[in-house]
């Protein structure tokens, strides 16, 4: 064994940590060689230095201060631990919940059209609108200013924005949707105006029919009631549902409603067929209607109108007074959710 | 000379290093008997404390590593197998925090001498004995400070703690040869550093 090998072990021997057959090995070189042997004792003498420190002692009430933090926080510690999260953590984690309740609040808007429609911006109302409830009403016929239900609300401005979006959604939807969305009845939009042809009486009319010029709302109209007679829900949602159906189409929806197959194709005997074509508007602005195309068929006149399912028996009484009507019947109804009617009207001398 | 496992008197300890792997005992800790760990740390504070305070040379920071040496022996007590004894156990966990903290570029700045107030005088011990005794135990924590990390480790297990070789082996994850190469050249450094005393 070398000095350098022997040197490596001395430290293992002095702790009495080698094997025997090792130790022989060092032992005889040891026995052979005085530097290793003073090696030797240099390093016991530092072992036994080493070993001659005090011990460190921990400082006083060190138990309680570890048995302290051992012990688990009470509930209202833990909470505010949590609550006073460092930044690095919290920043992070509110981001996150930002993020989350954000896409959250746009689902739930983009799934309620209520809360879509209110969250648009506002806009001016244009200026038809605003000038709606400064049109006159017209007084009916017998000089009686009842006021029906389908009056009241046909002539109520909308009252918002929101409230316009709300009709504009009632419109697209269909109209027929149950009893839930019937309570709430749209307001009124003024039915297109049509063209009238030239030289025809139509076009000397000051304004087409309205809505909210229907003077012969006293002939549907409900009996009076006594004042303190309270409206049972069942009565609010008749009255409703009465004035969706009194409503005029807009302009959109009559052109959507033009499109559909005819309900009635009824044909109009007259003496004097421009009497008669005089007389129809008048008559469609009694029961609500309006004309929506007009053409001439060989010598006779057809004239296509909107009349509200609700007053196509008026209409037909008031055909009658012009001349002999007749009608085969009402046809299957392609669009059974639409309160109106599409006539053709073969006006023929 | 002293073997492994036998420095329970040594710092008067009212449980004994034995005791505490005894089997009941272990099962208290496992079973999270606050007592049981209390009795722990009663018996294990001092070497713990010692190996943090030689390591670090900064008395608080030992205690802040002793504690903290504690408190993850006690969330890990459910999980200890028994293969090691507590104590080494123990000493493992003191040492890698040691290592850990020394390895950290925030490390306060060590305040050489505040270990000297914990150490209890000896009573029996003249004046004079005490100054050369102060004298040469100053000699030897600065020698033992200037030692590289790894080596310091090493000779405070065996040399002041009194730990086998095997143990320390396990405690630092080392080989036995590396853990018998290292405590040499340990030595080897401070018997040149403490020649003078050896005289």
């Amino acid at each position: 064994m070398t000095c350098h090998a022997a040197r490596e072990w001395l430290g293992a021997l002095v702790d009495d940590a080698v094997d025997p057959a090792r130790r022989v090995e060092i032992e005889t070189h040891l026995l052979a060689c005085a530097e290793c042997r003073l090696e030797l004792e240099g390093l016991r003498a530092t072992v036994g230095l080493l070993r001659r420190v005090e011990p460190a002692r921990a400082p006083a009430g060190f138990v309680d201060r570890v048995m302290e933090r051992a012990r688990p926080a009470p509930w209202h510690r833990r909470v505010a631990a949590w609550l006073f999260l460092p930044l690095s953590v919290k920043l992070p984690a509110e981001a996150v919940a930002v993020v989350v309740i954000a896409g959250l609040a746009m689902l739930l808007i983009d799934r309620t059209p209520e809360l879509r429609d209110a969250a648009r911006v506002e806009r001016p109302a244009p200026p038809q609108i605003s000038d709606a409830p400064s049109q006159p009403l017209r007084t009916p016929p017998g000089g009686e200013t009842r006021e029906t239900p389908g009056e009241r609300i046909a002539t109520a401005p909308p009252a918002s924005r929101a409230e316009q979006s709300r009709v504009a959604a009632s419109e697209q939807a269909p109209l027929d949707r149950g009893a839930s969305s019937e309570q709430v009845a749209p307001a009124p939009v003024p039915p297109a105006p049509q063209e009238p042809a030239p030289g025809s009486p139509a076009a000397q009319s000051p304004r087409p029919p309205d809505a909210g010029q229907q003077p012969q709302s006293a002939v549907t109209a409900p009996p009076p009631r006594p004042p303190a007679a309270a409206e049972s829900s069942d009565e609010k949602r008749e009255r409703s549902e009465m004035a969706r159906k009194l409503a005029a189409p807009s302009a959109g929806r009559v052109a959507g409603l033009s499109a559909r197959p005819a309900d009635v194709a009824g044909r109009l005997e007259v003496r004097d067929r421009s009497v008669a074509v005089a007389a129809l508007p008048d008559l469609l602005s009694k029961v609500g209607g309006s004309e929506t195309a007009r053409r001439q068929d060989g010598t006779d006149i057809v004239i296509e109108v909107l009349i509200p399912e609700v007053r196509y028996d008026d209409f037909v009484r008031n055909l009658e007074a012009l001349g002999a009507w007749s009608a085969p019947g009402l046809r299957q109804r392609v669009m059974l959710d639409a309160p109106y009617l599409r006539i053709p009207i073969r006006i023929a001398e | 000379m002293r073997g492994p496992g036998t420095f329970g008197s040594r710092y008067g300890l009212t449980v004994q290093e034995d005791g505490a792997d005894n089997p009941a005992f272990l099962e208290r800790l496992r079973a999270g008997d606050a007592r049981a760990f209390e009795e722990l740390v009663v018996s294990h504070q001092h070497r713990v404390f010692g190996v943090a305070l030689r390591m670090l040379d900064n008395a608080a920071e030992a205690e802040e590593i002793a504690q903290e040496t504690f408190l993850r022996a006690h969330g890990s007590l459910a999980e200890f197998r028994g293969d090691a004894r507590l104590s080494t156990w123990l000493y493992a966990i003191v040492s890698r925090l040691c290592l850990n903290r020394l390895a950290s570029a925030d490390r306060r700045v060590a305040r050489p001498g505040d270990e000297v107030l914990l150490r209890v005088a000896d009573g029996e011990a003249g004046p004079q004995d005490n100054a050369e005794r102060g004298e040469l135990e100053a000699a030897l924590h600065r020698a033992i400070a200037d030692l590289a990390e790894e080596r310091r480790v090493v000779v405070i297990l065996r040399d002041l703690e009194g730990m086998a070789y095997d143990e320390i082996a396990r405690a630092l994850g080392l080989e036995l040869g590396t853990v018998r190469s290292r405590l040499h050249r340990a030595r080897m450094d401070l018997k040149e550093k403490m020649e003078r005393f050896l005289s």
